[in-house]
């Protein structure tokens, strides 16, 4: 059974289903979309069971030709650093759709698009041939267009274009990498793994130029300052459930071509990027912090938080261990579903009070018990607090970090590792202030009188942030059997990398 | 003599069935005709089609029109954007009410031209055949004969035409005195000769019949006269303007260029670069700015010119399948692009921006249909657009001219941000302006329905096509 195929296709069938059922039975459409985002989540928990962690190979594979005269194969495959992502993005679509039940304005549309840009999303983590891949990559961004100019927020439609226009033109550079390394590979390939194993012939030049052409299309994605100026914009003004993409699936896409492309397939570029890495790490952090600590719109201030949190995964990943990787991947999966349950949880507080101002709350913690308990969890989880998901990964991040290359050295004689990972500690402390400050203007203090009617969360809204919260907890009590997943991938990559 | 007819059957087919449609209209009565027209001109498309298909002859004709594979590919195109482009104007009450005999004649005469075009290795035949594209175009471009608009097209496109034919005589005429022999085998021998001569007279030649050429191919400087020639005529007319040129006239040029006279010997690789980025350009740039879906459009297929144009200056043989996959999808893209504007058009009353407010809402099935034309010609996958721009950059990349595809790509991201106006429009805007009519007829439905299910699954499954250009490419040198 062509598992990997069917996890990827499954919604776009839905898609073409949904497009057929007539406009009126807005809950045919509804049940479609749960049913076959369902299927996809259900087919992609087959794949974690039958997937073997003990080794580092490419698994699941499938593999036919497409487009011979290019030598072009469908070539699909996963390994441990795609499945926990892949496992995410299912898991967070079927969220994000029952969380849109309450979208009024043409749901067909809206369920069409949605389940479009989650076969585009499945497609780049399991697409092993680079032109797959790149056609995935912009298969995604249409239907993104639609979800933020229809249904998102006052300045939606600028919003769309400006994320549209911004992410295409990081799609050129990649598309230039794309045909460059196709034409001095040989034999002539689009094939990952094969373009990887030929790693070593690309000279030193070349491989410097056609890393920043990645990187540069990366970077946009994940978005490394500072090329993140689309990010606030499209975060806030998207719809929950769209924002709940973005950040959990969309942003990790960057992080992940990284480690699936660009380091492996360009070692040396990669190590001698490790520095630039790392300091970009920094501003991320610090720079994502400060600005969330600026906001007063809840939404923005987790937009901005993302930025920061990102910069954990790139700091994990500019140290080039196992370590690291480890934490970087985890931080990944975890800023996904910690954040995704965010974005869930404003959109809550959005839908009955209209207002996402810090300031227009105050003392809801008595009032809507059951809210405050899963927010506060969500926020300590995002601030870092031991026995959470977040702090297992930020600390891998921290300590890979710490730990890497001693040799590497700036101002005169020191350590640069050592130097950005303690001054990135910045970031952790903003984001601790920033959240508690939260917290403290929104369920504590005085009751502001005026949300006297608001109501606790409904049935669908805990069935679409429960699941976070508990694998919240989960990851955060037990990770080892995450990190198991990965482990052995990223060792492989780790030790390719540095030989 | 025989031999050669039989190689041109196709053409000869097409032709005849244009002058009987010519005489049908003046000696008939008006009444019934209509229906018998397009029938008749469809019938004879169909003939031509098969016989392209089923016979795919190769040899030479008269010692100047080479039949291959590659030029069949063209002539394919050609038919069927011809097709396309009657099914359009099946409802036009103004090219199909009182003289549709004329019309559907014309639209084959000119379709005739483009194929002897693509077949073209002999000056004296490409000025011929370009002549009998471009000299039923002058009078499409005219048919509205009382709207200002369609006669201020007519003249400037004619007038242009006719200078630029001019120039391109004279270009012929000094490479014929350089050559002594009309036939492109001759320019072939003055440029491989190695005895470096002097070439002087040959390289103005080739200026004038480029600036000729370029003229057809709506190449900037070349260009002025498309977008009021595309606006004046009646909408299927300006589709069929789009497509024509792409399969014609720069087929010619892959021919000569390619096969003949090597752009890079005869150093004009820096030149053509420079026409095509300039091209590219200046056909996006304004039509950001654009408020009628006709202009707009319009100069979008002067950009497309230009990408198209890439495949050439990269000169491999990659280019040139480029070239015939890139000519094949915007055949489809354009026509169809062409269709929901013709049929938003008879919704609305108007063929502006402002018109196609709010279509998703009302017929959400022609937004669609429109959006897919739409990405496709923004080049994202996965239609077959992409497919063109992929083959055409990838074939500039093997060349070595990265920078013209960082160019090329650029003007992409340009031309995504007015198409997308386009978008916007119909998905996030309400229609503020009262639909007279009707959503479009059935043969327009199948026109532009089946144009952009092309466009879909030979985006999706390439490999037929990839093949097939791939073999026909070898055709030539």
């Amino acid at each position: 059974m062509p598992l990997l195929t069917l996890v990827t296709f499954l919604p776009m069938l839905g898609a073409l289903l949904i497009l057929v059922l007539p406009k009126e039975k807005v809950n045919w459409q509804r049940t479609a979309a749960v049913v076959f985002s369902g299927l996809s989540f259900l087919v992609s928990l087959q794949i974690l069971r039958v997937f073997d962690p003990a080794t580092s190979a490419l698994q699941l594979a499938e593999k036919s030709s497409w487009i011979p005269s290019f030598g072009i194969n469908y070539h699909l495959g996963v390994d441990g650093l795609s499945l926990p992502l892949l496992v995410l993005t299912t898991l967070l679509s079927l969220l994000s759709i029952i969380a849109s039940f309450n979208i009024e304005l043409r749901v067909k549309e809206y369920f069409f698009w949605f389940l479009v840009l989650e076969t585009g999303m499945l497609g780049v983590f399991v697409a092993l041939d680079f032109f797959l891949f790149y056609i995935f990559w912009e298969v995604m961004l249409v239907p993104m267009y639609f979800l933020i100019g229809i249904w998102g927020g006052p300045q939606k439609e600028y919003a769309a274009i400006k994320f549209f226009l911004y992410t295409l033109f990081g799609s050129i550079f990649m598309l230039i990498a794309i045909l460059a390394l196709y034409f001095r590979a040989d034999p002539h390939t689009f094939d990952i793994p094969q373009l990887i194993s030929q790693g070593a012939q690309f000279g030193g030049r070349f491989q410097t130029v056609v890393f920043l052409l990645l990187f540069v299309a990366f970077a946009i994605k994940v978005p490394i300052f500072p090329f993140h100026t689309w990010l606030p914009l499209a975060h806030v003004e998207a719809p929950t459930a769209v924002s709940v993409i973005l950040a959990g699936v969309l942003l990790k896409l960057g992080t992940y071509g990284m480690m699936r492309v660009s380091f492996p397939m360009f070692p040396s570029a990669a190590l001698w990027f490790a520095i630039p890495l790392l300091i970009l790490a920094f501003i991320n952090i610090v720079y994502g912090a400060l600005v969330a600590m600026a906001q007063t719109d809840m939404k923005k201030m987790v937009a901005y938080s993302s930025i920061n949190h990102m910069g954990y995964a790139l700091l994990g990943m500019a140290a080039f261990t196992v370590t690291g990787f480890n934490g970087a991947i985890l931080q990944m999966v975890n800023h996904g579903i910690i954040t995704g349950s965010l974005f869930l949880l404003v959109g809550v507080i959005y839908d009955r009070a209209h207002t996402r101002d810090l300031g227009a709350f105050g003392g809801l913690g008595a009032k809507l018990p059951v809210y405050t308990g899963i927010m506060v969890l969500a926020s300590m989880a995002s601030l870092g607090l031991p026995g959470l998901a977040g702090f297992i990964s930020e600390f891998l991040c921290f300590l890979g970090a710490f730990s890497a290359n001693p040799e590497a050295v700036v101002f005169g004689n020191t350590p640069a590792f050592k130097l950005f990972t303690a001054l990135s500690v910045i970031g952790i402390l903003v984001t601790a202030a920033f959240f508690l400050r939260m917290i403290e203007k929104v369920f504590l203090g005085p009751f502001n009188a005026k949300w006297e009617s608001l109501k606790d969360m409904s049935p669908r809204e805990l069935a679409a942030v429960v699941p976070l919260t508990a694998l919240t907890i989960w990851i955060g009590v037990w990770p080892q059997w995450l990190l198991s997943l990965m482990n052995s991938t990223v060792e492989q990559m780790v030790a390719f990398i540095r030989q | 003599m025989i031999e050669s007819a039989r190689l041109l059957k196709p053409e000869i087919i097409l032709a005849g069935a244009a002058l009987a449609l010519l005489a049908l209209d003046v000696s008939v009565g008006r009444g019934s005709l209509k229906r018998w027209a397009l029938a008749a001109a469809l019938a004879s498309l169909a003939a031509a089609l098969a016989c392209l298909l089923r016979f795919p002859d190769s040899g030479r004709a008269f010692g100047m029109l080479s039949i291959d594979e590659f030029s069949h590919f063209f002539k394919l195109v050609s038919v069927l954007g011809a097709g396309l482009v009657l099914l359009l104007a099946e409802d036009d009450d103004s090219l199909m009410g009182g003289s549709a005999g004329t019309f559907a004649g014309l639209v084959l005469l000119s379709t005739v031209g483009t194929m002897l075009l693509a077949s073209a290795e002999d000056f004296l035949i490409l000025f011929v055949a370009l002549e009998l594209t471009t000299i039923p175009l002058f009078i499409l471009a005219g048919f509205l004969r009382r709207d200002l608009r369609s006669n201020e097209g007519a003249i400037k496109f004619f007038l242009m035409g006719a200078f630029s034919t001019g120039l391109m005589l004279y270009g012929i005429s000094f490479l014929y005195g350089s050559a002594g022999s009309t036939h492109f085998q001759a320019l072939a021998s003055v440029w491989s000769a190695d005895v470096p001569a002097n070439r002087t007279l040959d390289l103005v030649g080739l200026f004038f019949l480029l600036a000729g050429l370029g003229f057809k191919l709506t190449l900037v400087p070349f260009h002025q006269w498309v977008p009021d020639a595309y606006e004046g005529a009646p909408t299927p007319i300006t589709a069929f303007f789009a497509v024509s040129r792409d399969a014609g006239v720069i087929v010619v040029m892959l021919r000569l260029f390619g096969e003949f006279v090597p752009i890079g010997r005869a150093g004009l690789t820096d030149l053509f670069a420079l026409l095509s980025v300039l091209t590219m350009t200046i056909g996006n740039l304004t039509a950001l700015r654009q408020e009628s879906l006709k202009r707009l459009l319009a100069y979008s297929s002067i950009a497309h010119a230009g990408t198209l144009f890439i495949g050439l200056v990269a000169a491999n043989p990659l280019g040139r399948e480029g070239v015939m996959v890139y000519a094949l999808a915007y055949t489809l893209m354009g026509i169809g692009a062409f269709a929901v504007v013709a049929a938003v058009a008879r919704i609305k009353g108007s063929d502006s921006l402002e018109a196609i407010e709010g279509l998703a809402g009302e017929h959400f099935g022609l937004a669609m249909l429109m959006l897919i034309f739409l990405l496709s010609l923004s080049g994202i996958p996965p239609f077959l657009g992409f497919l063109g721009k992929f083959y055409v950059f990838a074939a500039a990349i093997e060349a070595g001219l990265g920078w013209l595809v960082a160019i090329g790509l650029l003007n992409s991201v340009i031309s995504v941000y007015y198409y997308f106006r386009i978008v916007h429009k119909m998905f996030f805007r309400d229609s503020r302006i009262l639909s007279l009519a009707s959503p479009a007829n059935w043969s327009l439905r199948i026109a532009a329905g089946a144009s952009a299910a092309a466009l879909l699954i030979f985006g999706v499954f390439p490999h037929r096509i990839a093949s097939w250009v791939g073999q026909a490419s070898r055709a030539l040198q």
